[in-house]
């Protein structure tokens, strides 16, 4: 009697104990669950900031290929290249049209980009066009020095000549950060 | 792991009891109690496993018969209707039976049965004695029975036998089937002789003479009962001494073949002597399940076992269940936690490149400034080299333009700069001057380095003969190289 009674004990702890087992192994598995849950979204805001990164470096790269290499290949120290446009207006183009050039002011700017900004205001007369073309189109459209042209005003005077002034801005950056080989690169030819 | 059986007999209205050990090796009696009290033998029972009660019963009747055969249920009934009818009528009786065989009785097959019917006097001071212990309680039988299936047990006689037993006041003469079912038993008034009188040959020759009377008596109505012969086979038990009274006075009638011990020990470490005196107690362990006055309080205990075995059934089928839930569950636990690690390993990937496309966006972001930055400065340059001549080449003969002035705004123009021109045109009335105005507008329209916004036209001075009319047009300055959708 005492030995049944002792299997039916032994029965009933095993039970228990298989009961007590399973309870914590479902708490296991529930506790699981959440966190695969809580990994599958993490996973997937993952798998969209590096989608939305992947087109903003397309996009960047597409913006950086229209910059043309020589913008990028670097600009002379800021003193050096406002001594070197004093010596570009040195030209005949500003005396063939009676020029004068003021400086107006120094400034530095940080946008969009770490700039030195010189202001300068220029005076000109001229009877033809060709005159005033070939001064603008030397000092306006030359490919070394950065200008912003801030104001642009020509007036003709009861003799016929006309009067020009206009203003512009020399903008020569500060420093110069070329891009690094891209590491993303790598990552996708791996 | 042993068994502690209680054995308990009862005669003489008071109980002896022996506590014996069951083992794998066999029955191992403990040493038995001489003066057993009643507290004693509850004590006893309570430590028991297992107890088995046999009593004189001196009401227990004896019986063989044929009956009528019947459906298994309807047995007891049969058997009850027959025991009733020979103690009388309205009698209260316990009756057990057990089935034979067939005979066949004027050539109708019959059910040969044997059974006991006891009354409730005989069973009644047990019951309330021993009936707490309930499914502790084995067997309760006629001291007859226990010493007739011992006896048949161990020796196994090949025809009917009878047995003798001699208690301290009274005594029993047995006649049993070979297989230990009782045919005849009989309490005999007759004890056994004491000491004075063992050693006085005239007592032990009178002892001897009465026995005789009582066992000529049981044996004549064995005749008479079952038509057979007197069994040639006779065990005395109940004393070491038997062997000496009757061999000195031999009963009067006994068969060739007298015995005062077993072929072998009933139990283990017994003497001859002990095996003797102890039959009654020992016999117990030789019950069979049949002829067993168990009361109703126990009969649970028989049912126990069932209920024992489905409730373990029960619980190793649970235990299995159970068991193979938990192999599942730990199973999916794996899997999950293989899962999860897998999912970190990819995320820490992930993690890896998103750091590396950051990076590389950190790096490149700068130059967003110097594409503005080329905008501002070359890419979206007004045509300011065509401006004057552009102008000269549009401009009809009566439009003189008095001053052109632009005000370029920094930020995002998409390569436009507005601008503004004023003049006047002679012309000589105010439709006229308009026609010119918009034929001029059109051109400027239709130049690639213009694109026209708006046009003021008002008369300067409608009293003078030749009629003037000033013009102010804002227009946008286009960069070089683009052409406006005219």
């Amino acid at each position: 009697m005492r030995l049944k009674a002792g299997v039916i004990v032994v029965g009933v702890l095993i039970i228990v104990q298989f009961l007590m087992f399973n309870y914590f192994l479902g708490q296991d598995n529930q506790t699981i669950d959440l966190a695969l849950k809580d990994l599958e979204g993490r996973r997937q805001q993952l798998v969209a900031e590096k989608a939305d990164l992947q087109n903003r470096i397309k996009e960047l790269k597409s913006m950086i290929s229209a910059i043309p290499p020589w913008l990028l290949s670097g600009f002379e120290d800021p003193e050096t290249g406002f001594v070197e446009f004093l010596d570009f207006l040195q030209s005949d183009a500003l005396k063939n049209v009676k020029g004068t050039v003021t400086v107006k002011s120094r400034d530095f700017t940080q946008e969009p980009i770490p700039l030195h900004q010189t202001a300068f205001s220029f005076r000109y007369q001229f009877t033809t066009t060709y005159e005033a073309e070939k001064f603008l189109n030397y000092l306006l459209f030359q490919e070394r020095y950065p200008l912003q042209v801030t104001a642009f005003k020509a007036k003709k005077s009861e003799t016929g000549v006309v009067g020009g002034d206009f203003s512009v801005d020399l903008l020569i950056p500060a420093r110069l950060q070329l891009p690094l080989p891209s590491s993303s690169e790598k990552v996708e030819s791996r | 792991m042993s068994t502690r059986i209680l054995s308990v007999s009862y005669f003489e209205d008071s109980y002896q009891y022996l506590e014996i050990d069951k083992q794998s090796g066999g029955y191992f009696p403990r040493p038995a109690q001489q003066a057993g009290t009643v507290e004693a033998l509850l004590s006893a029972c309570r430590q028991a496993d297992e107890i088995y009660i046999n009593a004189t019963m001196p009401s227990a009747l004896y019986e063989w018969e044929n009956f009528p055969k019947v459906a298994k249920k309807y047995v007891a009934n049969v058997v009850m209707q027959d025991a009733r009818e020979k103690v009388g009528e309205g009698a209260t009786l316990q009756v057990q039976y057990k089935v034979l065989g067939e005979v066949v009785e004027a050539g109708v097959a019959k059910s040969r049965i044997a059974y006991i019917a006891v009354q409730p006097e005989d069973l009644t001071p047990l019951w309330t004695t021993f009936g707490k212990f309930g499914k502790k309680l084995k067997a309760i039988s006629p001291i007859s029975v226990a010493l007739a299936s011992m006896v048949a047990k161990i020796d196994r006689p090949s025809e009917n036998f009878t047995i003798v037993w001699i208690g301290p006041n009274s005594s029993m003469i047995i006649i049993s089937s070979p297989e230990g079912v009782v045919k005849v038993a009989r309490t005999v008034p007759l004890g056994m002789p004491r000491e004075e009188e063992v050693s006085d040959p005239e007592a032990l020759r009178v002892f001897s003479e009465d026995f005789g009377r009582e066992f000529f008596m049981t044996s004549t109505f064995f005749k008479q009962e079952f038509r057979e012969g007197v069994p040639n086979l006779l065990y005395f038990l109940g004393h070491t001494r038997l062997a000496d009274i009757f061999g000195e006075h031999p009963l009067a009638g006994a068969p060739a073949d007298v015995r005062f011990s077993l072929a072998e020990s009933p139990a283990k470490g017994l003497s001859e002597s002990q095996g003797s005196e102890l039959a009654h107690l020992i016999a117990n362990i030789y019950l069979p399940d049949e002829f067993s006055f168990l009361p109703e309080e126990a009969a649970p205990a028989r049912t126990g076992d069932i209920a024992y075995r489905v409730a373990l059934a029960a619980m190793v089928l649970i235990i299995i269940g159970v068991g193979f839930w938990t192999f599942r569950l730990n199973g999916v636990k794996q899997d999950g936690l293989a899962q999860y690690d897998k999912q970190v390993a990819a995320i820490e990937k992930l993690q890896k490149e998103v750091m590396t496309f950051r990076d590389d966006v950190d790096r490149l972001q700068p130059l967003v400034g110097w594409k503005k930055f080329y905008e501002e400065t070359f890419q979206n340059r007004p045509a300011w080299n065509m401006v004057f001549s552009e102008l000269g080449l549009l401009l009809p003969e009566n439009i003189i333009i008095d001053e052109f002035r632009v005000t370029p705004r920094r930020g995002a123009t998409g390569g436009k700069v507005l601008s503004e021109m004023s003049g006047s045109i002679k012309a000589d009335n105010w439709e006229a001057g308009l026609e010119v105005l918009r034929d001029f507008g059109t051109k400027l329209q239709s130049s690639p380095v213009f694109e026209v916004v708006d046009v003021s036209y008002a008369p300067e001075d409608v009293q003078k003969i030749t009629k003037v009319f000033n013009f102010k047009i804002r227009l946008n300055l286009m960069k070089r190289g683009f052409a406006h959708a005219s």
